[in-house]
């Protein structure tokens, strides 16, 4: 096998179970980033997501002898940074999401006019940093959706692998977080710079 | 408990359906769109998915893997290391208790004549040491002692 860090996920994968020198590492520095994203967006502790990180890549390396190449290793590591994360706000009784119904998405939607130009009423910053602390009151698992679509730009197909969720509830909470966020902006009109 | 919540109907309402198509044509064309075509809430949306793209503030540190790393190799050892030292004292356990088996009958012959009977002088002083033992045991208990001052 040449160079590990440009080694396909298999053969980084063979190379981790074979315990070659910095193979594990190059492992945990490919998939840092996703894992963050997940657990960050689940758990709001920063502290609390840094030790979550380090116990599923700890996890991921004794568990990696059962991993088929049946789904894309992103996948896989995902779906157990998301059951970590997941078990996480079991333990704490803190609820991952609201429920959904038309209803509500139909007085969401109703709230939200589309009338004045918010783009000249408020500046880009101030406007990032509103939606940001919007995104924060969002549900753990709404947070996450975001975060794997927009963030990691992972299909949904992908996303269902991960969470184990339908596609059609995936979809449902995509579609509920961006129009209470777009509602965020629309409360912007007339806020001045 | 957190159960994963019912997979919902599809979007059956054709302004849920229109404000999808919305939402989604405007994260695809974020990146090349005019930031100031189509309507406010093409615009909106494009902004939305804008900030959505950005990652968080706080990042892990620079040495993660490595750290994550040495920590998962130090377990693994660990782990190799008790399975070892359980099969070790296993292996001492089953030999002991064949070894003692196979003997028992003449450790308990050669006990028996070791030990002095009650009454023999012997006896009667191993008896005087263990009233002795024992009241001290118990005296030492039910004297009160003095607070540490350390």
């Amino acid at each position: 096998m040449g160079d590990i860090h440009s080694a396909p996920d298999r053969d980084l994968v063979g190379a981790v179970l074979a315990r070659r020198q910095g193979a594990f590492e190059e492992l945990v520095r490919r998939y840092q980033r996703l894992c963050w994203h997940i657990i960050r967006r689940m758990v709001r502790d920063p502290e609390a997501a840094r030790e979550l990180c380090q116990d599923t890549f700890l996890r991921v390396y004794q568990a990696l002898h059962q991993y088929r190449h049946d789904s894309p290793l992103k996948s896989w590591i995902g779906r157990v940074a998301y059951n970590v994360a997941l078990r996480h706000l079991e333990q704490k009784q803190v609820p991952i999401v609201n429920p959904i119904d038309d209803a509500g998405h139909r007085a969401l939607m109703e709230s939200v006019a589309d009338s004045a130009d918010v783009e000249l009423a408020c500046s880009e910053a101030e406007a990032s940093r509103l939606l940001h602390a919007a995104l924060d009151t969002l549900p753990p698992l709404q947070r996450t959706l975001l975060a794997l679509y927009h963030l990691e730009e992972i299909p949904i197909p992908e996303i269902t692998r991960i969470t184990g969720l339908p596609a059609g509830t995936i979809k449902s909470h995509l579609f509920r977080s961006r129009l209470s966020l777009r509602g965020v902006l629309d409360a912007l009109k007339g806020v001045v710079p | 408990m957190n159960l994963p919540p019912e997979d919902p109907a599809p979007f059956d309402d054709a302004a849920m359906e229109r404000e999808w198509h919305a939402q989604e044509d405007a994260t695809r064309g974020e990146r090349d769109a005019d930031p100031s075509a189509g309507t406010n809430r093409d615009r909106q949306y494009r902004r939305l998915a804008r900030m959505l793209r950005e990652p968080p503030a706080e990042q892990l540190p620079a040495d993660f893997a490595a750290q994550v790393a040495a920590r998962a190799t130090a377990t693994s050892v660990a782990g190799v290391e008790s399975a070892l030292l359980i099969g070790l004292l296993l292996a001492l356990l089953v030999v002991a208790v064949a070894i003692g088996l196979t003997h028992a009958d003449r450790w308990a012959a050669a006990f028996g004549a070791l030990s002095p009977a009650a009454n023999a002088p012997a006896g009667v002083w191993l008896m005087t040491l263990c009233g002795c033992l024992a009241a001290s045991w118990v005296i030492d208990r039910w004297t009160p002692r003095r607070p540490s001052t350390r």
